[in-house]
């Protein structure tokens, strides 16, 4: 079937004024008259809070009132999975960014001078700043439960005894470190009391209807009484899944029924908001003499900092992609989320897996020098292919591109290796190196339900609508929905009006994280426009007196297919449908066939698709300095069926640059990262060429075959440049980032620097 | 522990904003307590942020005709105070004449940096890792400093009097720079970042060498940047060089004491695990055109 609209590019509307700095976020469309918030932070690790003593804070001129733990009306717990963070701090203190109060002002000068006069004094707790110190039995508890927050075994197969028959045994440590997300916008909100009395939040974020959740819990509300309200987000790559400024503002809101606003800063945001899981991966992986995994067996240990946000999917999500996106019949791995006193762990691009896939795509370059093989070969022999099951004993029974992206990547690899690795560097202290990473990723929540709903509408002037609460953070969702919509009713994707992620209009469609919204929001914009197509096609066929079947939809008509002059407009058709007294509104429901994983073995079926990719990077390193250019990388993705053409190359520009920053620069330090001074991500003169290869592997439960690309993009990179330096040094670093120490440092124990002679 | 209420930013509108036309009407500005040279203000702004400015008024001084631009003056280089650092990277006679300044310029920070940052600014906020000093030490820079008391000239060096830390007073204002050009075979500055574009030099270096009619090393100047309290030529290291002919073996010895002379003024700091090899490497990677032109 050729497509009308997808596989197309179709510019937004909206993308222009973004572009072109146009676009109006949170922070500046809240209105001038709205109060300030700001919350006090705590600034040390672990403590107790002995008394708060805000009476000074209060009498200060433009101070309207200031808040503490006691005045929630509701719930004072917050947390994606589990509920455990406090809006406001309730006798203790788990990190610094933790907020014991929260000042409502007339300025922002005023709400600075109430912070500085707010007395607090705590008792200082020894602080747990690494999982093992939080894990050692007499540490102090940060959470009443204990400081393992949850465990994730993944077992099948019987590994010891495979590892008996394996031709080739490597086992390795592996340690990634906490990342910053890094998206442009700070998180920023307002809220005002809208025209129904309901205490209406403007704020930027991944998830409206999440949010719309928590802070009726928080404020003991029914959801009519709340109302959320995406406003143009600039990015979130799984930061702004959590609640930020919305609990904040709901507070002062409920409260003084005056507008209110609150902005973090830069230096706020990263103090205030999650980070990438550091892991430690302890990993032993085992082939046959050809090459093929036999055993995989692997302890990941993250540091889950002090809050569980996502970190129990992130901690599933390790143990369950540890393998690789290999079949490998015999796994035992365990994977833990544990609590520390690090600022809070939560979702970010990947959820756990770019972590692993360091660990997995290093082990398989390792296997495949032991056998002398080809590093595609192998990964060839391995690459989970239909009728191969998954770690947790899921069959894979379609779309499993791996082997497509393998040989698109091929030519390049080989033609890197054989003529470009051994031309003269740009330097002649430098060495150049070729590497490859391949990644699987499943789409959507990891065995749970995770639903998303739509409408769709047509009015009797034939106008349509299209109702999503999936939010576009920016990575183009919307288009990608009106393209799908587009698609099913033959219109072009610019005639629908769009009403997206309010939660006064649309009704909940998830979080735009997990790579899900293509796949899953996709799925119910197809489902909600096929039903709308049918009642149309059902009521022109009553005007037109011909068989439904033998009419088809394009440009706002309904046509007889074999005859263009006999048709129905969309408005004439609606009539039709109203006057029948039949609604005008359509619904889709699309939750993938999931099963829960068992407790005790993680065995289940915990996607509906997986997405598969394989990069190559090529590129020189200094070997007197430690310097490492990317200067080419080879990116082929599986998405199913590809949508938006522009935007698959946009995620996968944009994954590579993240990827590239955790492979080389990207490190946060608690207490010590206090702004983008001391946090080096890749700027646009560090980024390499880029050839992005599109791979359409159909996804038979996708919509039109498509599944989702957004978190895919980044996983394979750093395991790719990570290879191609072993390459050029000869010497492989088993920690990231591997910035200019660790590869001068892999460099001279290579011995380099004393090779080099002039 | 970190200050976090640090990141509450002072009541700006307290703070005055002058903008002097002539040298004369700056320095009677800046003799008073709380006033603070602007001179492009890029990091002023971020220590306005961070609370660290606890003065009332700032003097722009980017606007005063006499302080700015690049002119050829009896051989000399003399460029004002507040010349852009993006001005010096296109300016020919910069590239011409002071080739390791040209390339201190080119990898300074960004472009929307480099249009708003002057050299004035880069030596008088004295930071150790500051870009252009290395090359303007190199070319035995000359600054102007001016006063209610007139007007004085002193090397450059001298006015950087440790990390952050100007050795100008209050009421002082740097004008404009000297600098000699010397044509030397070999004129170069490299520095080592965590990225391409905006990175603070974790190590610098900025050498000029040449040879005489035998072959051997006649001028030598080292110039360290990055490293240590202030920014200053190594000796020990020079000496080493010169008198001899530039061979690999003698700039892996010079390198290898550059390393120590560095570490008996700094001491083993933690970050002297990279930069005692790195700083070994990059005199080595600069010198490597030199030795292979020596050797043909």
């Amino acid at each position: 079937m050729t497509a009308k609209f997808i596989g197309t590019d179709i510019t937004h509307p909206r993308i222009w004024e973004k572009a072109m700095g146009d676009a109006l976020f949170a922070a500046d469309l809240a209105p001038d008259d709205c109060l300030v918030l700001k919350a006090l932070r705590a600034g040390r690790h672990h403590a107790e809070i002995v008394s708060i003593d805000y009476s000074e804070a209060e009498k200060l001129p433009g101070v309207v009132r200031i808040f503490t733990a006691k005045d929630i009306p509701g719930r004072n717990t917050t947390g994606i999975i589990n509920k455990d963070w406090p809006v406001l701090a309730e006798g203790k203190i788990r990190s610094m960014a933790d907020a014991v109060a929260l000042v409502a002002a007339e300025t922002e000068q005023a709400a600075q001078a109430a912070l500085r006069a707010i007395k607090v004094e705590y008792k200082d707790l020894p602080a747990l700043l690494n999982p093992f110190d939080a894990l050692k039995e007499d540490a102090p508890k940060i959470h009443e439960g204990g400081n393992l927050l949850f465990t994730r075994v993944v077992k099948r197969g019987d590994a010891e005894a495979a590892f008996a028959t394996a031709a080739n045994i490597i086992e390795r440590e592996y340690k990634t470190p906490a990342i910053e997300h890094c998206y442009m916008e700070p998180d920023a909100g307002y809220g005002y009391v809208d025209e129904d009395g309901a205490l209406a939040i403007v704020v930027c974020t991944q998830n409206p209807h999440f949010d719309l959740g928590e802070v009726c819990a928080v404020l003991d509300l029914p959801e009519d009484k709340v109302r959320i309200i995406q406003a143009v987000t600039g990015g979130g790559f799984g930061s702004k899944l959590d609640i930020t400024v919305q609990g904040y503002i709901g507070l002062a809101l409920y409260h003084l029924k005056r507008p209110v606003r609150y902005f973090y800063n830069k230096e706020e945001a990263l103090l205030a908001t999650g980070k990438r899981h550091p892991m430690w991966i302890t990993i032993k992986t085992g082939v046959d003499k050809d090459g093929k995994l036999v055993a995989c067996h692997a302890h990941i240990t993250g540091d889950g900092g002090a809050y569980g946000s996502y970190g129990i999917a992130v901690a599933t999500r390790a143990a369950v992609h540890a393998t690789g996106p290999y079949a490998c019949p015999n796994v035992d791995i365990t994977a833990l989320e544990v609590y520390t006193n690090n600022l809070f762990a939560c979702a970010m691009r990947g959820f756990g897996t770019p972590q692993v896939a360091f660990a997995y795509e290093s082990q398989m370059d390792l296997h495949a020098q032991a056998l002398g093989l080809d590093p595609i070969e192998i990964r060839l022999r391995n690459a989970l292919r239909p009728g191969a099951h998954t770690a947790t004993g899921q069959l894979m029974t379609a779309s499993c591109g791996l082997p497509n992206c393998l040989e698109a990547v091929k030519p390049y690899y080989h033609d890197a290796v054989t003529t470009w690795v051994k031309e003269e560097p740009s330097s002649p202290t430098r060495r150049r190196g070729v590497g490859v990473g391949a990644m699987w990723y499943g789409c959507g929540s990891t065995g749970a339900a995770n639903p998303a709903t739509a409408q769709v509408e047509v009015d009797e002037n034939g106008i349509v609508t299209l109702f999503t609460g999936c939010a576009d953070i920016g990575q183009g969702s919307s288009i990608v929905l009106l393209q799908l919509a587009g698609e099913v009713l033959g219109l072009h994707p610019s005639k629908f009006r769009l009403v997206c992620a309010d939660t006064k209009y649309t009704t909940n469609a998830g979080a735009s994280s997990a790579s899900r919204q293509t796949y899953i929001s996709g799925n119910a914009v197809v489902l909600a426009t096929t039903e709308m197509a049918e009642a149309l096609k059902k009521a022109a066929a009553a005007i037109l007196e011909v068989g439904p079947e033998t009419l088809e939809l394009d440009d706002g008509l309904i046509r007889v297919i074999a005859d263009h002059a006999q048709k129905v407009t969309f408005a004439d058709a609606a009539k039709h449908i109203a006057k029948a007294g039949e609604a005008l509104r359509w619904e889709g429901f699309f939750d993938p066939d999931t099963t829960p994983l068992a407790a005790e073995d993680g065995q289940g079926v915990p996607y509906g698709t997986y997405a598969f990719a394989c990069q190559m990077a090529m590129i020189e390193v200094d070997v007197l300095t430690g310097e490492v250019d990317v200067i080419k990388i080879v990116a082929a993705h599986d998405v199913g069926r590809g949508v938006s053409p522009a935007n698959l190359v946009g995620q996968i520009g944009g994954g590579i640059g993240i990827g590239q920053g955790f492979a080389l620069t990207e490190e946060f330090e608690t207490g010590v990262t206090e702004s983008l001074t001391d946090y080096h991500i890749a700027t646009v003169m560090d980024m390499p060429e880029i050839v992005p290869i599109i791979v359409e592997d159909h996804e038979p439960s996708g919509p039109f075959g498509a599944k989702g690309i957004g978190e895919p993009a980044l996983v394979p990179t750093a395991p790719a440049i990570l290879n191609a330096i072993e390459m050029a040094l000869g010497e492989r670093i088993y920690e990231l980032p591997a910035n200019l120490e660790r590869v001068l440092d892999a460099s001279r124990k290579a011995g380099w620097p004393d090779k080099l002679e002039f | 522990m970190i200050d976090v209420m640090n990141y509450h930013q002072p009541d700006r509108s307290a703070i005055d904003y002058v903008r002097p036309a002539t040298v004369d009407e700056a320095v009677a500005m800046l003799a008073k307590e709380g006033t603070a040279i602007v001179a492009g203000g890029t990091d002023l702004m971020i220590d306005i942020r961070a609370g660290w400015f606890k003065g009332n008024c700032l003097v722009d001084v980017k606007h005063i005709p006499e302080m700015h631009g690049i002119r050829e003056e009896n051989g000399a280089i003399a460029i004002g105070a507040t010349t852009s650092i993006e001005e010096l990277r296109q300016s020919p006679l910069v590239r011409e004449k002071l080739p390791a300044l040209y390339k201190a310029t080119e990898k300074f920070a960004s472009l929307q940096v480099r249009n708003t940052v002057t050299i004035g600014g880069n030596v008088g906020h004295a930071a150790p890792c500051g870009d252009t000093h290395p090359p303007l030490i190199l070319y035995d820079g000359e600054v102007e400093i001016a006063s209610a008391s007139g007007r004085r000239v002193v090397p450059l060096r001298e006015t950087l009097a440790g990390p952050s830390k100007s050795a100008l007073k209050q009421g002082e204002l740097m004008t404009r720079f000297t600098l000699r050009p010397r044509k030397a075979a070999l004129e170069d500055f490299q520095k080592i970042g965590r990225r391409k574009d905006l990175a603070i030099s974790r190590v610098s270096l900025a050498m000029l060498l040449d040879v005489d009619a035998s072959g051997v090393m006649d001028e030598v100047r080292v110039v360290l940047g990055a490293c240590m309290p202030t920014t200053g030529r190594m000796p020990e290291t020079e000496a080493i060089l010169k008198g001899n002919k530039p061979t690999w073996k003698v700039f892996r010895e010079a390198a290898a004491h550059m390393a120590a002379e560095m570490i008996a003024i700094t001491g083993r700091r933690k970050s002297i695990y990279y930069k005692e090899p790195a700083i070994q490497g990059l005199m080595l990677r600069m010198c490597i055109p030199f030795v292979k032109g020596a050797s043909k």
